[in-house]
C-alpha cells in the first residue's frame, strides 16, 4: 500500500486502497495516518461525502 | 508561494451548552481570575481577569483575561436582556496580542485548537457568579491547519530561544522561509536527519586531490560533502550552524567519467559537477548546531507544548470516525459495493499512438 518512503517535510499521499483501508479501520492504516499528523500536521481537505 | 502565519488575531464561535450569567454582573473591587477547566485535555487554566465591561442593555457582556504578558483572552457574551434575565445567544472567544510574534502565536493557536477540539469548555468566575459550559465546534480543517500553523510557530519560538533572539516576523512566509524554519529546527533538535534532496550541483576545481575524492566518493552507494560551516538566513537573521554535512543517499554521479576527465587537468578550472539521490533523500549532520538549556520553558508554555500528541490523537481520532461513518449502517454487500476499486473500462485506456495516428 504505501508509494514511498516518508521524509520529515513530505506530504501524503493516499490511494483508493488506503481510503479503503480506513473506512474499515484497519489498524496499520489508522496508525500510519496517526504518525504522519503527529510529524507533519497537514491533512488535506478530505470529502467523505464522495465516499457515500 | 506564501502562507499565512502569523495573525494577531484569533477567533471562534462557542454555542453555550449550560449555564447563565446574573443579572446584573456583580460588582467587585479585587483581583479575580478566569477559570477554563477543559476535561477532554486534563488542563485547568487560571489567569488575571483585567476587564469585565457589562452592557446588558446593549446585549453583550466582555471579559478580558490575561494569559502571558505577550496574549490576552477576550471573551463577548452576547444576548438579550428579557426582564431581569440576560439570555445568553453566544459567546465570542478572541486571543489579541500586543505585537507579532512566534510565541504570542503559538499560545493562541493551542487555545484555539484546544477549544475547537473539545466537547466542553467550562468559565468559571466565582466571584462574579458567572459559570458557563461551553462548545467551540470547529471545522476539522480549520483546526488542521492551526496545528499545522502552531507547529510552524513553535518551531520559530524554539530557534528563537535557542539563539537568544527574536525574529521580526512578517505575517505572511514564503514556502522558502518554512522550509528553513524547519531545517534549522531540525538541526537544532535532532542534529542528524533525512531531507528531501533531489540533486545537488557543486563546482569543483580541477585539481588532482578533488579528482581523487569525487573518484573515492563514487565507490559508495553514498556521497558525503565535506564538513563545512554551515548558516542560514531566518527572518534577515543570520543564523550560524557550525560545521554541517550533506549526504547524498542513494547517489548518482551524471556524466562522472566526464567529470572524472576534466579534473584529472589539474589545471584549477572549475568542473560542474551534479549529484543526483535516486531515492530523493540525504541526511544532514549539524553537530554544533545551537542547543536548548535543559529547562527552556516556563511552565505555562511547558504546558501547551506538552499538548501536542493529546491535540494531535484528538484530531486524528476524529479524522478516523468520520471515515468509519461513511460506512456505517451498511450490509457487507454495500460495503463492498461502495468500496470496490471502479473500472473504467477500454474507453478511458491510453491509446496506442501508432494505433492512433494510423
Amino acid at each position: 500500500m504505501a508509494i514511498g518512503i516518508a521524509l520529515p517535510e513530505t506530504p501524503l499521499a493516499l490511494d483508493s486502497n488506503v481510503l479503503t483501508a480506513w473506512r474499515y479501520q484497519k489498524r496499520e492504516v489508522l496508525d500510519a495516518i496517526a504518525a504522519y499528523q503527529s510529524q507533519l500536521k497537514n491533512f488535506s481537505s478530505f470529502n467523505f461525502n464522495d465516499c457515500l | 508561494m506564501s502562507t499565512v502565519v502569523a495573525s494577531r488575531e484569533l477567533s471562534t464561535t462557542a454555542n453555550i451548552l449550560a449555564g447563565g450569567l446574573t443579572v446584573p454582573v456583580p460588582q467587585i473591587a479585587q483581583s479575580v481570575a478566569l477559570q477554563i477547566a477543559i476535561p477532554d485535555f486534563q488542563i485547568h487554566l487560571e489567569m488575571p481577569l483585567e476587564d469585565v465591561i457589562s452592557n446588558m442593555s446593549a446585549g453583550k457582556v466582555l471579559l478580558r483575561a490575561t494569559v502571558d504578558e505577550e496574549v490576552a483572552i477576550i471573551l463577548t457574551v452576547a444576548g438579550r436582556l428579557i426582564e431581569d434575565q440576560f439570555q445568553i445567544e453566544g459567546v465570542y472567544f478572541k486571543t489579541e496580542a500586543p505585537f507579532e510574534s512566534a510565541r504570542a502565536s503559538f499560545v493562541a493557536s493551542t487555545l484555539h485548537a484546544m477549544f475547537g477540539l473539545s466537547k466542553g469548555v467550562n468559565l468559571h468566575v466565582p466571584e462574579l457568579e458567572i459559570n458557563l459550559e461551553l462548545e467551540f465546534s470547529r471545522p476539522l480543517l480549520d483546526v488542521s491547519h492551526m496545528l499545522s500553523r502552531r507547529q510552524l510557530e513553535y518551531r520559530i519560538m524554539l530557534i528563537e530561544r535557542a539563539i537568544g533572539y527574536k525574529f521580526m516576523l512578517p505575517s505572511d512566509l514564503t514556502a522558502e522561509q518554512v522550509r528553513d524554519v524547519a531545517l534549522v529546527y531540525h538541526a537544532i533538535v535532532h542534529r542528524t536527519f533525512v531531507w528531501p534532496v533531489n540533486s545537488i550541483g557543486v563546482s569543483f576545481p580541477a585539481t588532482n586531490e578533488l579528482h581523487n575524492y569525487l573518484k573515492a566518493g563514487n565507490q559508495d552507494a553514498s556521497f558525503t560533502f565535506v564538513p563545512q560551516p554551515q548558516r542560514r538566513i531566518l527572518f534577515g537573521k543570520d543564523i550560524l550552524l557550525g560545521n554541517g554535512s550533506l549526504t547524498i543517499e542513494n547517489k548518482f554521479i551524471e556524466d562522472f567519467d566526464k567529470a572524472l576527465e576534466k579534473l584529472t587537468r589539474n589545471d584549477g578550472h572549475e568542473v560542474a559537477v551534479v549529484i543526483r539521490s535516486l531515492s530523493g533523500q540525504g541526511r544532514y549532520d549539524f553537530p554544533d548546531a545551537p542547543r536548548l538549556s535543559d529547562s527552556p520553558w516556563e511552565p505555562m508554555i511547558q504546558m501547551l507544548i506538552d499538548l501536542e500528541p493529546h491535540l494531535d490523537s484528538h484530531l486524528v481520532e476524529r479524522y478516523h470516525a468520520l471515515a468509519a461513518a461513511t460506512l456505517s449502517g451498511l450490509t457487507e454487500e454495500e460495503k463492498a459495493e461502495v468500496t470496490t476499486r471502479p473500472e473504467f473500462g477500454e474507453a478511458f485506456l491510453i491509446a496506442d499512438s501508432e494505433e492512433e495516428h494510423s
